[in-house]
């Protein structure tokens, strides 16, 4: 006991070697439970198209655009942790800046897809649209439902990144501090391909 | 690896420091304080859904009869004595989500993970203490909200504890699908936060802090268990959290995702295009592998249980740990089988059909089990060990009617009949119930450093088992007689006047089963306080949480925590002096088995 707690870097004799860290294993779990909330989600989607009495439409090509920007950040993202490795710590405050800023923009241009939609009619339930018709489309609720419930987990990915900004204005990240950068890296990779792939998904299961 | 130096601070913390009430008591970071808080939240809930079940027992066995306490203590849901059809509906749907999701759920696999978790993988706590507090009081706030719906104007949700749509999206659908079925929502949305923190603390704290010599195929069968609770949690919350929030749209947001057209007074709703076969798929996805969520720690603490005062070691180690993985498996492909009537695709219904008979192996694997553990065993009867065999005996009977009702051609005529009733409340609402008991018996002393009093054990036992009995059994036949369940009253039927008698003679079982769990809460709380005190390892066995010292400390284990050299189900061993060898008696001291030596060391065969 007093060898590990003067000298940590030894791994722990107390038990079983790890797996990875107890972080990393939470936030993996995390996103398997939200990789499973999705897929209900989805699978719902699914179901009730195959039920028939279903109205495609298309997706306005903001939605696109945010694909573009979700790689963007992301890029950020992995530019934010390299810098890390190698302790350029300047470059990891650039970096996260672009990764949140492109999440912003992220956000603002998914309101204005939405927003596109309502415009054709399309809304989350129903509403009378200027000829005086009640829009009843089931497929346009699950896109706002299911992008709705995503834009959740980008604003959830936005307080973690600016965590870790605050941390790296605090100087707590750098090349033996990585483990915080490492997991708002992996969550925020997360939530682009998450993006991705809905958008796919919602584009062309139709 | 700053675990090690967080967790040594914590240590010394504690050892040196004396903490708050408010921080030892209520918002404790302390696993044993957290299996605490849960088990007397899940006693308190138990005790509110049995009331619930009684009350509306009296009111099937004596439908016409009039119980003036009734005017008292339900004010406007009573009239001269009888309670109102909707204040039964009420009642009915609160005994369920209670006892499936606060009791059985949260109640079981909160307590005994919590405790048993740390203490018997050898480290001082969960892996975030503070996600294992916030659990705890996710489900607290859960249960305050749920128990709030009783109070307001229109009553609980009252749509049975499955909430099928129509009767829960429509706000105005009847009266409990007001406030109540909103309330019964957002205590679900903050249970469902419970039950993740929950089990991905309990997961990782497993993959990752099990003590030195621990591996995973000496872990006890409890942890195993507890493991895959935590991961069929993790897999199938989620799902019904998205469920749940399309409920929550349809309700207060004018969607349609379980709405197809509907018409009241000829007049269409707005609503169109939805489907409320949709929430049953949700609900079920996660529905069916929640039973197994119920279901496997009581299995584990069984294991633990039957080995321990049979004196023998668990037969068939490897395969009870096959046939948990194997359940948890297949739980997610048999959803379908709650839903034969839904008008299924025959295919489909076939293959649901055949996943679930599949569920019949690991099943059977685990009671032979049981049984072979226990043949020519030198048993002790403790109250516990009772509670044990009783759960098994529970499980064949109702594992049997399983068969009938995964049958899709059997089940559309039983379907919603009180056959179904009896199936689950005995194959896994009592059962799993009696796993709870078992593992309060034994790990009492470890958890109170007192011991229950056993003479009032085996009372409680006798008269829980012969209430179960009486409750559950006669509903088979009632089920077969096509009686329906969920009915107020039968009283305008004729050809159901045949089973008044057997209704009241149910009746007098719950009561006599309800009246059990008064004497064992009468038990429970003397003990705490009052009880004999008890040694450190009672019931001689070998796990590593009876190595740990009586007065409990933060961390567990003064000075470094346990090593482990061997399996826990070393019982009776001829060439060891004692008839137990606990999991951390070195192995030159009595030689590791055969059974899960590491490599290289397999010639030290017994």
């Amino acid at each position: 006991m007093e060898l590990n707690a003067t000298n940590n870097k030894i791994s722990q004799p107390d038990t079983q070697p790890q797996i990875m860290e107890n972080q990393r294993i939470i936030l993996w779990l995390f996103m398997v439970a939200s990789i499973l909330s999705f897929g209900g989600l989805t699978s719902a989607y699914i179901v009730r198209m195959a039920a028939g009495n279903w109205l495609t439409f298309d997706i306005p090509i903001i939605f696109t655009v945010n694909c573009g920007v979700v790689l963007l950040s992301s890029a950020c993202m992995m530019y934010a942790y390299r810098s890390a490795k190698t302790d350029a710590l300047e470059r990891v405050k650039y970096g996260l800046w672009g990764a949140m800023l492109f999440g912003l923009v992220f956000l603002v241009l998914q309101l204005m897809g939405w927003k596109e939609l309502n415009s054709h009619d399309i809304y989350f339930s129903p509403r009378r649209s200027d000829n005086g018709d009640l829009t009843k489309l089931i497929s346009g609720s699950f896109f706002f439902a299911i992008s709705a419930i995503h834009f959740i987990h980008v604003i959830a990915g936005l307080i973690f990144l600016l965590i870790v900004l605050v941390k790296a204005y605090k100087m707590k990240i750098h090349k033996r501090n990585l483990l915080s950068l490492s997991l708002a890296s992996t969550y925020w990779h997360f939530v682009g391909i998450l993006w991705i792939y809905l958008y796919l998904f919602l584009k062309y299961w139709n | 690896m700053s675990n090690v130096a967080s967790e040594n601070m914590h240590h010394d913390d504690h050892v040196h420091h004396k903490q708050s009430f408010i921080s030892k008591y209520v918002f404790s970071m302390d696993h044993k304080m957290i299996s605490k808080q849960f088990l007397v939240t899940g006693l308190i809930m138990g005790l509110i859904g049995m009331t619930m079940s009684v009350l509306f027992r009296l009111q099937l066995a004596w439908p016409e009869k009039s119980f003036p306490i009734f005017d008292t203590l339900f004010g406007k849901w009573s009239t001269d004595g009888h309670i109102s059809p909707d204040f039964y509906m009420a009642l009915v749907t609160m005994h369920g989500t209670i006892m499936v999701f606060f009791v059985l759920t949260a109640g079981l696999s909160g307590t005994f993970s919590n405790l048993l978790i740390p203490y018997q993988i050898g480290c001082r706590d969960m892996a975030s203490p503070f996600l294992n507090m916030l659990s705890y009081w996710f489900f607290f706030l859960s249960s305050c909200i749920l128990m709030s719906s009783l109070f307001v104007q229109t009553g609980p949700a009252s749509g049975g504890w499955t909430v099928y749509p129509p009767l829960s999206a429509l706000p105005k659908a009847m009266p409990g699908s007001g406030a109540g079925m909103t309330l019964w929502l957002v205590a679900m949305i903050f249970f469902i936060g419970s039950s993740l923190l929950a089990g991905i603390n309990y997961v990782v704290t497993i993959l990752n802090m099990r003590t030195h010599g621990l591996t995973m195929t000496r872990l006890p069968l409890t942890i195993w268990a507890f493991f895959f609770t935590a991961v069929l949690g993790i897999l199938s919350f989620p799902v019904l959290l998205s469920g749940s929030l399309l409920l929550v749209f349809d309700r207060s947001f004018g969607t349609s995702f379980y709405l197809s057209e509907i018409f009241i007074d000829g007049q269409a709703l707005a609503n169109a295009g939805g489907s409320p076969i949709l929430w049953q798929h949700l609900f079920w996805f996660l529905g069916h592998p929640e039973v197994y969520i119920i279901i496997l720690p009581a299995l584990g603490i069984t294991s633990e249980v039957v080995a321990t005062n049979s004196r023998k070691p668990i037969f068939g180690y490897k395969a009870m740990i096959g046939s948990i993985m194997g359940i948890a498996g297949l739980s997610f492909f048999v959803w379908g089988h709650h839903m034969f009537v839904t008008g299924m695709n025959p295919l489909a219904g076939s293959l649901f059909m055949f996943i679930t008979f599949l569920v019949a192996i690991p099943s059977a694997v685990k009671t032979f089990n049981y049984l072979a553990t226990m043949w020519r065993g030198n048993i002790k009867f403790t109250p516990a060990m009772l509670f044990g065999i009783g759960l098994v005996s529970l499980f064949v009977t109702g594992g049997l009617t399983g068969i009938f009702l995964g049958n899709a051609a059997l089940d559309i005529p039983l379907h919603d009949s009180y056959f179904v009733v009896a199936h689950f409340h005995i194959v896994m609402g009592s059962s799993a119930i009696f796993g709870l008991l078992c593992g309060i018996y034994h790990w009492f002393p470890r958890m109170y450093g007192r011991m229950m009093n056993p003479q009032l054990g085996y009372l409680h036992f006798w008269m829980s088992l012969i209430g179960v009995y009486m409750v559950f059994f006669p509903m088979h036949f009632m089920g077969l007689g096509g009686v329906p369940r969920r009915y107020y009253a039968f009283t305008a039927w004729d050809q159901f006047a045949i089973w008044n008698d057997m209704n009241i003679f149910i009746t007098y079982g719950a009561i006599i089963g309800a009246s059990a769990q008064l004497i064992f809460l009468y038990n429970f709380i003397y003990s705490i306080f009052w009880g004999t005190k008890s040694v450190q390892n009672p019931w001689q066995s070998n796990t590593l949480e009876w190595t740990a010292p009586q007065e409990q400390i933060h961390g567990n284990w003064p000075g470094e925590v346990p090593q482990v050299y061997r399996w826990p189900y070393d019982y009776s061993r001829p060439d060891a002096e004692a008839d137990f060898v606990p999991q951390n008696v070195p192995d030159d001291v009595v030689p590791v088995g055969w059974v899960h030596a590491p490599k290289g060391k397999k010639d030290d065969k017994i």
